[in-house]
């Protein structure tokens, strides 16, 4: 290959390139900032600190 | 989401043309025989679908000066951004086959190639204004410079009728160039489903961006 076919082979790779890594970049960053905003898990029976009291399973009492 | 189902089916009409442009397109244009000449399907996609989402960004963008809804904003901002990478990638893609079959990386002297440079910054310059925004008023100004910049797009396609261009012709009127039609059809097809699916992603981004700060301030 002649370096102006390995030009040609990158401009054919970087013209699928640029908006792959737009997409993946962007639906990261969705990712993340849509993770933020969700609020916390709740409180599970038994936690340490949990308001939600370790109890009998049976009778949970 | 609906967008994603969009970006899916672009991916693979993109892949489609690829296909099929590497296999029964033909690689002779204006009498020259190269492998080059298959960047045209390339080429004339992304530069089609990004000048006319920058023409999408100015309706956004008017739209956004008559009643300013944010979510109008955030669609020309993301229009603008998209249309911006895939004019970049018409510039690169341009420039490679420039230098193949016309033994040139640039000619000033003709004009679909400046004005098309021209647009280039001219919109390079409406992102870097955006990138400092934070106010209404910030993004009122850049509807209007987005208004006002929509007006180099229809100058630069039709540059080639309006001007004398010495190098850059009527790409799809010109007699020498035999164009594989369902591949370039796919190939438009799938850039404009791809182009779709970034402008979704971006504003949809915006949105959430948006949100996350505004609670983050009314929690302080």
């Amino acid at each position: 290959m002649t370096g102006l076919e390995y030009v040609l082979a990158a401009t054919f790779a970087v013209v699928g390139l640029v908006p792959l890594s737009m997409a993946l970049r962007w639906e990261r960053r969705l990712a993340a900032t849509l993770h933020d905003t969700q609020p916390p898990p709740a409180p599970h029976r038994g936690d340490v600190g949990s308001p939600v009291r370790a109890g009998s399973e049976r009778t949970g009492r | 989401m609906l967008f994603r189902r969009i970006g899916l089916f672009g991916l693979v009409a993109v892949l489609a043309a690829t296909v099929l442009t590497t296999t029964q397109a033909s690689r002779t244009f204006y009498g020259v025989e190269h492998p080059v000449n298959l960047l045209f399907y390339a080429h004339v996609s992304v530069a089609w679908v990004g000048f006319a989402g920058l023409l999408v960004a100015a309706l956004a963008s008017a739209a956004y000066l008559h009643n300013p809804v944010e979510r109008r904003t955030w669609i020309a901002q993301a229009a603008v951004r998209v249309s911006f990478a895939f004019i970049t990638l018409t510039l690169i893609t341009g420039m490679v086959w420039g230098r193949f079959i016309w033994n040139s990386w640039w000619e000033w002297s003709d004009i679909r190639l400046v004005t098309a440079l021209v647009v280039w910054f001219v919109y390079a310059g409406h992102l870097l204004f955006h990138q400092q925004a934070q106010h209404a008023t910030d993004y009122r100004r850049g509807a209007v410079f987005c208004v006002l910049a929509s007006i180099s797009v229809p100058i630069t396609v039709a540059s080639t009728r309006l001007w004398q261009s010495p190098f850059h012709g009527t790409t799809l009127a010109s007699d020498g160039v035999t164009v594989h039609a369902p591949a370039f059809a796919l190939a438009l097809l799938g850039a404009t489903a791809v182009y779709a699916y970034l402008v979704l992603l971006r504003s949809r981004l915006h949105q959430a961006e948006h949100v996350t700060a505004r609670s983050r301030e009314f929690a302080r």
